[in-house]
């Protein structure tokens, strides 16, 4: 090892050193605001979940002695992942599509995925309402098909197709991000070197397109689980999920103790979850997706 | 012991001259829907309530008058519990008055809620069994009642054991299964399964909610006022239990739909004074002019719920008057305990939640 080559490196060190001094200060307001907003109202809520209305697990002992409220939670957890699936599913083709098409093209399909951003949550909720009743346009569609009317609103069905529509750009995104920058010359090689189409597409294509695929669906699948106004409005009450009863507690009844716990335990195994899926996905680097 | 009771009652029989004279001094002094002269004049207030059509007509009805006659600047926001949680516990109450579900109102009576001087208010025109507990008045009246589609039915059905016999009567029924639980449901389903009013109390739960699963394919629920109006006008339902400004709102869009004036359950909102409001005076006077009736007399016209004042006599359509409860209808109405469902209400919300839920 030369001197040389060592000044180099304490040169780079001292380099990164001086960006941190200079850019921690650029920090603190970003920080403080993030103390202050998320932070500190997080630890409130935690600490109202074990001390309202006296000290103690009361609220969490509540929370696992009644049936609904665990049922309701499985099924928050299923809904969510029902809709990550099929946002995937959808999604997938779409990306590709979006990755392979000329710029023109491309413009055309970013703007549809993103232009339901754009608008508003109840408007495009409302717009659903009126789509899937019984008298809607679908059903219309249907009958005039001699498929016959299907029951699409006040079901899981609905649910699902609004939260779809809804969550659909954050599954488009990261695996856009990821599939336009795998190099088409990878799977002309796979044909070249014998191939079938399929055959390229699982061993070579998917493979580099799963850190996309995992990031797009833990982000809908975490957006899915916090859903309120679509359950509410496109379900029945049998689509109840998790937000509506802390709403009950906290809104209808003042229970904020109760109201605190199932949030908490609804952060808890969220984050047990992501937990175990990062744990299944090692080796994925999820810093890939996104950036140029 | 004789004489124990003898002085017992000689004290009784004190206390009630007592407060009967302290009742007629308060009507004395009080006159609901008059001003206390210029008092207040100058000074401002805060009125909060639900928003929509109910709190623009009270600030038309009530507020409007209230300013150019007492001086007093109302600004409006909107009653939430929570908020006023915060404030009360945080000591910073800026709220004059709050409108809002009576059975919280009991429940936080004096925790949150001022217990209220009733010498301070004229009371005497409020329809009986429309006061629960010592810290509200009612801000509006309305029902919880059944209705039917006329054009549906040969034979009109005339009651909740009709509502609940799908044989005779066919049709879809509208349910209210939205997350806040509804007493006036359960009342309706315990009547509709042959208890006699008098034993309502205490409550079934089991017997109340395996009545309402009885009729679980034949029911479509709704969650808002809105929808049930929605699925009336549709044709989806050919029955409902609904807030009776509803099924007016249906039959005012064309739909052929009826109330059943049997066994109807009053529905009250309480109006209410914050724990430590800034100026409980001011409040006491907004309330008392609140009740009079040319006030309520106007926010009936303006908004179609029940006037809670006796002399009210609004100016309504025919339309609207088959819609409205009266002296006559409270004869045949149920009104609610709210003493007991406030002491049950924890068991009711489970019981009700895991119904809605479909467990």
């Amino acid at each position: 090892m030369t001197s040389t080559t060592l000044t180099q490196r304490g040169r780079a060190a001292s380099a990164a050193r001086n960006l941190v001094r200079v850019a921690k200060p650029g920090l603190l307001p970003g920080l403080l605001l993030l103390v202050l907003f998320f932070l500190y109202p997080l630890a409130e809520m935690i600490r109202i979940s074990f001390a309202d209305p006296q000290l103690g697990l009361q609220n969490y002992s509540w929370f696992f002695s009644s049936e609904v409220n665990v049922a309701v939670t499985l099924r928050t957890f299923w809904t969510a992942f029902a809709v990550a699936l099929i946002c995937l599913l959808i999604a997938y083709p779409y990306a590709y599509v979006m990755s392979t098409a000329g710029p023109r093209l491309r413009t055309i399909l970013l703007a549809v995925v993103l232009t339901p951003l754009w608008t508003s949550l109840m408007v495009r909720t409302l717009a659903w309402i009126v789509l899937l009743q019984d008298s809607g346009i679908i059903n219309d569609a249907l009958e005039a098909l001699h498929v016959g009317r299907v029951p699409l609103i006040r079901t899981t069905t609905g649910v699902i197709i609004g939260m779809s529509q809804m969550l659909l750009p954050f599954m488009v995104l990261p695996l856009y991000s990821v599939m336009s920058k795998i190099d088409p010359k990878y799977l002309q090689a796979a044909a070249a070197l014998g191939a079938r189409p399929l055959t390229a597409f699982f061993k070579v294509y998917l493979p580099m397109t799963k850190a996309g695929v995992f990031a797009g669906s833990l982000t809908v699948f975490v957006l899915g689980l916090g859903f309120y106004i679509i359950p509410a409005l496109l379900g029945s009450p049998r689509n109840t999920m998790l937000s509506a009863l802390i709403q009950q507690q906290v809104g209808g009844l003042l229970q904020w103790g109760r109201g605190s716990a199932m949030g908490v335990i609804l952060l808890v195994s969220t984050i047990l979850v992501l937990a175990i899926c990062l744990r299944l996905t090692k080796g994925v680097r999820l810093g890939n997706v996104g950036g140029a | 012991m004789k004489k124990l009771d003898f002085t017992s009652a000689m004290l009784g029989t004190a206390f009630c001259a007592l407060v009967a004279t302290g009742a007629v001094q308060a009507q004395e002094g009080v006159v609901a829907g008059t001003v206390p002269g210029d008092q207040f004049s100058g000074q401002t207030m805060v009125f909060t309530s639900s928003g929509g059509i109910l709190q623009q007509g009270q600030q038309e009805a009530v507020w409007d008058p209230f300013t150019e006659e007492a001086g007093v600047t109302v600004l409006q926001d909107t009653a939430d519990f929570n908020k006023l949680r915060a404030m009360v516990e945080n000591k910073n109450v800026v709220w004059d008055l709050f409108t809002g579900n009576r059975y919280l109102n009991y429940q936080y009576c004096g925790e949150l809620f001022e217990e209220l001087d009733f010498s301070k208010i004229d009371t005497s025109r409020v329809p009986e069994g429309l006061i629960s507990g010592e810290c509200m008045v009612p801000v509006i009246a309305y029902s919880d009642i059944m209705v039917y589609n006329a054009s549906e039915y040969d034979q009109a059905p005339n009651g909740w054991v009709d509502f609940f016999d799908v044989e005779h009567f066919p049709g879809k029924r509208g349910v209210n299964m939205s997350t806040s639980p509804a007493p006036g449901l359960i009342i309706a389903a315990l009547i509709g399964d042959g208890v006699a009013p008098e034993n309502l109390y205490p409550i079934d739960f089991e017997r109340a909610f395996d009545k309402l699963r009885s009729i679980d394919s034949h029911i479509v629920p709704w969650s808002s006022g809105a929808q049930a109006q929605q699925q009336l006008e549709s044709g989806e339902v050919s029955m409902a239990w609904v807030w009776n400004g509803r099924g007016y709102g249906a039959a005012q869009s064309g739909a052929d739909i009826k109330p059943v004036w049997n066994d109807w359950i009053v529905a009250v909102d309480a109006l209410a004074i914050p724990k430590g409001a800034p100026n409980p005076e001011l409040s006491y006077a907004a309330i008392n002019y609140y009740l009079g009736a040319e006030q309520t007399e106007k926010l009936t016209e303006l908004t179609s719920y029940a006037p809670v004042n006796l002399d009210a006599e609004p100016d309504i359509s025919p339309l609207a008057q088959e819609w409205l409860f009266n002296e006559e209808r409270l004869q045949t109405s149920q009104s609610v305990d709210v003493d007991w469902w406030v002491e049950n209400w924890d068991e009711f919300n489970e019981m009700w939640t895991a119904w809605i839920s479909g467990y």
